[in-house]
This record gives C-alpha cells, structure tokens and sequence, in this order.
C-alpha cells in the first residue's frame, strides 16, 4: 500500500510575504501508524496540518496522499478518506451531541441514529446524547468531537492540539479512545502535540519540526532527548528523559547546580553511564525536578530554604564518594552559598577532579563577593569548560 | 405551542381593535364568508384582513431572513439590514419621492431595486476579494453609512422630507391584495426551500475546517443563502418600509428558547417574528387614539424590554447550569 502521505520538497508560503514558513520538507507517514507532529509555536505546525488536510492550497513540492498528488484530490475525495479534529472546541454551540454528530454527514438522511448510539455505547458516554454542547466540560465537548471524526470512518485522522485545553485526567481520556480505535480499525494518526509526555508515551513516531524544517523524524526516544529538544525549546526543562547509554556503569559524579544550569550536563553524563548525584537543590528547582524526572540521587533542600548544616554534611558525603566533581554555572546567593564550601575542604577533595565552568562568574554572584571567592579556589584546582562541547571532551577524558 | 396560541389569539384581537371596535360575532360571520349582518364593518375587515397578512409576513420573512444571515455570516450581532438592503431601499424609495412618484407601486419598485443594488455591490465587492463573513459585513457597514449619507442629503434637498421620512419609519398600510399574495407566496417558498437545507445551516455555524474536511462547499452555500435571504428581505422592505429590529431580537429570542438547531429555529422564528410583528402592529394602531404610530418605532419599543427580560432570564439559568 502506497503510504498515507509521502512528502517531497513541500513548501508553503503565505501570500504576500517572502519567507516560506514551510521550507523543504521530506517525511513519509505510513498507513496505520500514529504519529505526532511537535516543535515549538511559529514552527509552521498548523500550517503543515492544513496543507495535509487539503484546506491550504498551493504549496510547492509534492505532497501524495495514498499515492494521488494531495492538490489533484477534490474536496469529496479527500472528505470520504480523512477526517479533522480542529484546536478549537465547539464553544456555546447550542446542539445537543445527537444533533451535532448528525452533522458529521453532510446528507443528513444517510446518518443512521443506531450508528451515533453505537458508538456512544462503546465509549461509555451514551449520557452526553442529548445534552447540549455548550454545556458539556471542554473533556466532553472534545470526546464528542473525537466521535464526529470517528463517524467519517476515516482512513487518516488529522488532529490539531486536540487536548492542549484539557486536564490530564481528560487527555488521558481522549488518548486511550484515539488510541483503542486507531488500534481497532487502523486509522492513521497524525496529531499536533505540545505536550511532549503525551507525544512519548502513544504515539510510535515523532517529526520534530522546527523554523518550517523537520529536524527530526523517528521513534520518541531517538527525536525526544536533550539534544534534539534542547537546540528547539530554549530552556525547557523537566520533561527530558534520558537513558543510559550500552555498556558498564562508569564511575560516580556530583554536580553542583541549579536553575536548569545542570540539565544538559546531567543528560550527557547519564548518557554516558556516569552515576549522578546532585546537590543541593531547593525543591522546585529545574535542576531539582529534572533529577527527579531522571531519578537522580540528591541532596534536597525545602524551597526557598538556605541549606542547612545537615543538608550541607550530606552533600560532602556525596562528593567524597564521587570521583569527580562538576561544577555548572549557576546564580549563587547567600542561600546556596554552601553549595561552593566544599572549596575549604579541598585538601580531602585531593585527587578528585574537578571541572567547572568557566565563565566570569562575577554576574551570578550574588553574595557580594563571598561566592566569588569560593570559585578562585575550585577554579585553581579544576579544569574549565567554556561550553557544552569542551565538556563533552573534558568528561570523555575522565 | 404558546407561541402558536398567542399567534392566533393576537390574530383575534388585531381584528376586533382598532379606531373602530368590532365585536366578535361579527368577525366570525366575516371570516365564514357569511354575508354581514351589519355591512359597515365589511369594509374595515377586510382591510384589517390585509394588514394582518402584511404584518404576519414581513414579520416572519424578517425574522427568517434574520436567523439566514446571522448563521450564513457567522455573526450573531448580524441582522437582515447588514449588507445594505434597508439603506438601498431607503435611498431609492427616497429618490422616488422625492421625484414624485406617488403610486405605491413605483416607490416599492424603486425600494426593491435600491435593496437589490446595494446587497449585490456589497457581495461583488466582497467577493471580487476574498470572500469571508469578515469582508462582506465591512463593505456592508460602509456602503450602508454611504448610502445613508447620500439620503441625508437627498432629504436635505427634497421638498417631501416628511413622505421620505414616513416611508422611512415603516408602514404596514397595503392597499393591493396581489401584493401580499405574491410577497406570501415568495416569502414562504423561499423559506421552505432554506428549510431544506437546514442541516446546512447548522454545519455553517460549527468549525470551518471540520466543515471543509467532510467536503461541504461553505462559500457556495453561504451566497446561496444570502441571496433568497436578500430577495426576501427586500421584498418585504419594498412593501413596508424599513422595520428595525424584528430581524435581530426575534432570532435571538428563538435561539434561547429553542436553540441552534435549524430545524427548529427556522419555523420557531418565522412564527414568532410573524406573531410580534401582529401584536406591535396592534399596539402602534391602538395605543393611541386617532393616531397610527410608525411600525418601526413600536417594534424597537415593544422589542427591546422583551429582549433584555429574555436575557435575564438566561443568566439566572447560565447560572444555575454552572453552580
């Protein structure tokens, strides 16, 4: 079977500007799978959904559908194979469900009633049949929006950000629906997600798009990592899953840092087999809640709390083990401050290695000195990295 | 069903009152075809019989044609005089009197080629562009303050500023039979012909891409609608004169208290436009004596106080439903 869409060289510009925001994509979506399109806002997402939906017309390049040029296709031919689930919901629409899904055929004499029953039957929401639209939850409204496609017995199903508005427990729901009858009767999925979780944990293959270019297409644990995101997401934080590389745990590390300053480094180290302990961290942090997304050992502090004594004894306990220590780039007051002293014990951290960043440290300092002190000492026994690159080749000398 | 028995009992009542009261027995012989006991009072039904037809049809036809143009233009705050029909009407009919035509036939002539004119430029206009609710209801809101400017003037000129004036204020005053007859019989099969297509209706007002993905032409429809909307409308203005608001409160009326469901909607607001406009022609006749007040200043009189109490009433169940 040729597959659902083939693109090639598709490009879109929007009339009267000069800049494509669509430039040069090739990707092939095979029939029966589930894909997700995700990148940041501006990245030509939608854009790229309408063009598939047929709805924006003269793009550049080739775009096949079922192997049949999308663009020859008329209205009624693309309408009889996919069907569309907008962002917006049916806001205030005075229908009741029933009336609504009636709708979704166009001649309304060849709806049958007992297929809108069926169907809500099977969903376990036969209770929203006649209540009114502008009534129902934003959760409701989607479900009975996600039935009208499903009434088109489509092939493709196009949806865009279809639970951007919902809440988790919702989203959940609609998912577990889409993906129960994409599984059943082996619809095609293609959905714009913002939600990257989401995007992981339903669908078998992300295209990452950025700037109106694919960056990355493939399984979410190939698209979905630091370095692919974060070149994408400038400082988001949280959702990163990292995994350990193959081959044998290598040796023990402790990073100091906070404020998202750790994230990539943590990333890379657990990448490459390091065990990584971290501390200390305010929870609440994006340092602190990327460790816990990543099960990281850490020293944890109470938010908004100077670290105390105990944390701080904890904390060097954690260095002493470690054979390195990392030192990231990270705004210090006099809260976190303790977070440097180890400098003191540096005797006991003899033979350790140390790596720091190495930026002027002077803007983050906000200890009227103190912190800057602390750092000439590490500085003088470490070795610097002025970005994620010499880093990376600092760590692979380990 | 209220509306239904309200519909008759005001058709009952717009009969017997009046500068001259009638008692009911005699409207029964009337409306049995019996000859008449007492022949005075033939003469006076029979007129009312006209009037009740006239304000029963443009009623309906404006309150139909109000519910087409606010789903066709995806705008709730739209209503059958948007895209230029009344200020065409206007203007023509002003033009017409003021060079002395004085049958009504001609002035509603002039009127309905006015109304046709306008509605057509603000269509080609808008659709020599790119055609969206969006551009229609601009070129409308300019040509309509256009087309009032220029009336402005042609009153400021004219010597029969008070005729223009009262053609301007609406009157439900028909001398013709065949007038009404053929305005009922256009009205109410361009109506039942929209009614076919109510399904379609319904479809305009939901997501425009969900409507594009199950392969419905919304551009083609949404002019064909406009269109019978427009003939309609402008048919009943030529007639009447300009009657405000009927076709913007009764449709939202309707929607409260039936819904969005074209099916419903249409019928629903055709009777109760045609119903409203009986009882305000009714109180614009009896309100006062010896005088006839301007339809169109009753209906915004009557209309307003029983569109805000609607209103009201939705808050209170708004609500209920989300506490």
């Amino acid at each position: 079977m040729p597959p659902a869409f083939r693109a090639s060289g598709l490009a879109y510009r929007f009339e009267g500007e000069d800049e494509n925001i669509i430039a040069g994509l090739d990707f092939v979506i095979e029939p029966g799978s589930f894909v997700s399109i995700v990148g940041p806002n501006g990245a030509g997402k939608s854009t790229l959904l309408d063009i598939m939906l047929g709805y924006k017309k003269g793009y550049a390049g080739s775009l096949e559908f079922f192997g049949r040029e999308l663009s020859s296709l008329s209205a009624r031919e693309l309408a009889a194979e996919r069907a569309y689930i907008p962002q917006q919901s049916e806001d205030g629409l005075r229908l009741s469900a029933y009336e609504y899904l009636k709708l979704s055929n166009s001649d309304p004499i060849k709806t049958r009633g007992e297929e809108i029953d069926e169907i809500l039957e099977k969903l376990n929401i036969s209770y929203l049949k006649d209540r009114s639209i502008a009534s129902m939850s934003g959760g409701e409204a989607r479900l009975v929006q996600l039935v009208f496609a499903l009434l088109r017995k489509p092939r493709v199903l196009l949806l865009d950000e279809p639970v951007s508005y919902l809440d988790y427990k919702n989203q959940q729901a609609f998912f577990e629906i889409l993906k129960k009858e994409h599984a059943e009767r082996g619809i095609t999925v293609a959905a714009i997600l913002h939600d990257l979780n989401l995007a992981a944990y339903y669908c078998g293959e992300i295209i990452l798009i950025n700037d109106g270019r694919i960056l990355k297409q493939g399984p979410p644990l190939e698209v979905l990592n630091y370095r692919t995101l974060g070149s994408v997401f400038f400082g988001a934080s949280g959702f990163l899953q990292t995994r350990p590389g193959p081959g044998e745990p290598r040796g023990r590390v402790h990073v100091i840092c906070g404020g998202g300053s750790g994230e990539k480094i943590i990333a890379m180290l657990i990448e490459r087999n390091f065990i990584v302990s971290c501390g200390v961290l305010n929870a609440g942090d994006s340092d602190w809640r990327f460790c816990r997304a990543n099960s990281v050992a850490m020293v944890e502090e109470e938010p908004y709390r100077p670290i105390s004594e105990e944390n701080y004894m904890k904390n060097l306990e954690y260095i002493k083990a470690s054979s390195a220590v990392i030192v990231c780039d990270f705004p210090i007051g006099a809260g976190n401050l303790a977070n440097l002293k180890f400098a003191d014990e540096l005797s006991c951290a003899g033979g350790r290695n140390i790596i720091c960043a190495g930026r002027d440290f002077s803007e983050l300092d906000y200890t009227g000195g103190a912190a800057s002190a602390y750092l000439e000492k590490i500085k003088k026994n470490a070795r610097l990295f002025k970005n994620i690159a010499e880093f990376e080749k600092l760590i692979d000398s380990l | 069903m209220t509306v239904f028995l309200l519909g008759a009992a005001g058709v009952a009542l717009s009969f017997s009152l009046g500068q001259a009261a009638i008692p009911p027995g005699e409207i029964a012989d009337f409306l049995m075809l019996r000859s008449l006991a007492d022949g005075r009072y033939h003469a006076i039904l029979k007129m009312r019989v006209l009037r009740i037809a006239a304000a029963f049809i443009a009623g309906a036809g404006l309150a139909f044609s109000g519910v087409v143009y606010q789903s066709s233009l995806k705008n709730y705050l739209a209503d059958p005089f948007m895209l230029g029909i009344s200020a065409g009407a206007a203007l023509f009919s002003a033009l017409a009197i003021t060079m002395k035509f004085h049958s009504s036939l001609a002035i509603s002539a002039f009127a309905f080629t006015g109304a046709i004119l306008s509605v057509g430029a603000v269509m080609a206009i808008s659709y020599a562009r790119k055609f969206s609710s969006y551009n229609l209801i601009l070129t409308g809101i300019a040509l309509n303050s256009f087309f009032s400017s220029f009336l402005t003037v042609v009153m400021y000129l004219s010597k029969d500023m008070q005729n223009i004036f009262f053609w301007l204020m609406g009157s439900l005053d028909v001398r013709y039979a065949d007038q009404i007859i053929y305005t009922h019989l256009f009205v109410i099969f361009a109506a039942c012909y929209i009614l076919k297509y109510s399904h379609i209706l319904d479809l305009l007002r939901i997501n425009e891409k969900t409507v594009f993905s199950i392969g419905v032409d919304q551009d083609y429809y949404k002019i064909k609608f406009l269109v019978i909307a427009s003939l309609m409308c402008a048919l009943i203005v030529s007639q009447t004169g300009i009657i405000g608001f009927i076709g913007l409160i009764v449709p939202h009326a309707a929607r409260i208290m039936v819904g969005d469901s074209h099916r419903l909607l249409l019928p629903f607001s055709f009777i109760l436009g045609g119903t409203m406009l009986i009882y305000c022609d009714l109180i614009s006749r009896t309100a006062a004596d010896s005088i006839n007040f301007p339809i169109g200043i009753i209906t915004s009189l009557v209309g307003a106080p029983f569109f805000i109490f609607l209103l009201a009433g939705r808050r209170k169940a708004g609500e209920r439903a989300n506490g």
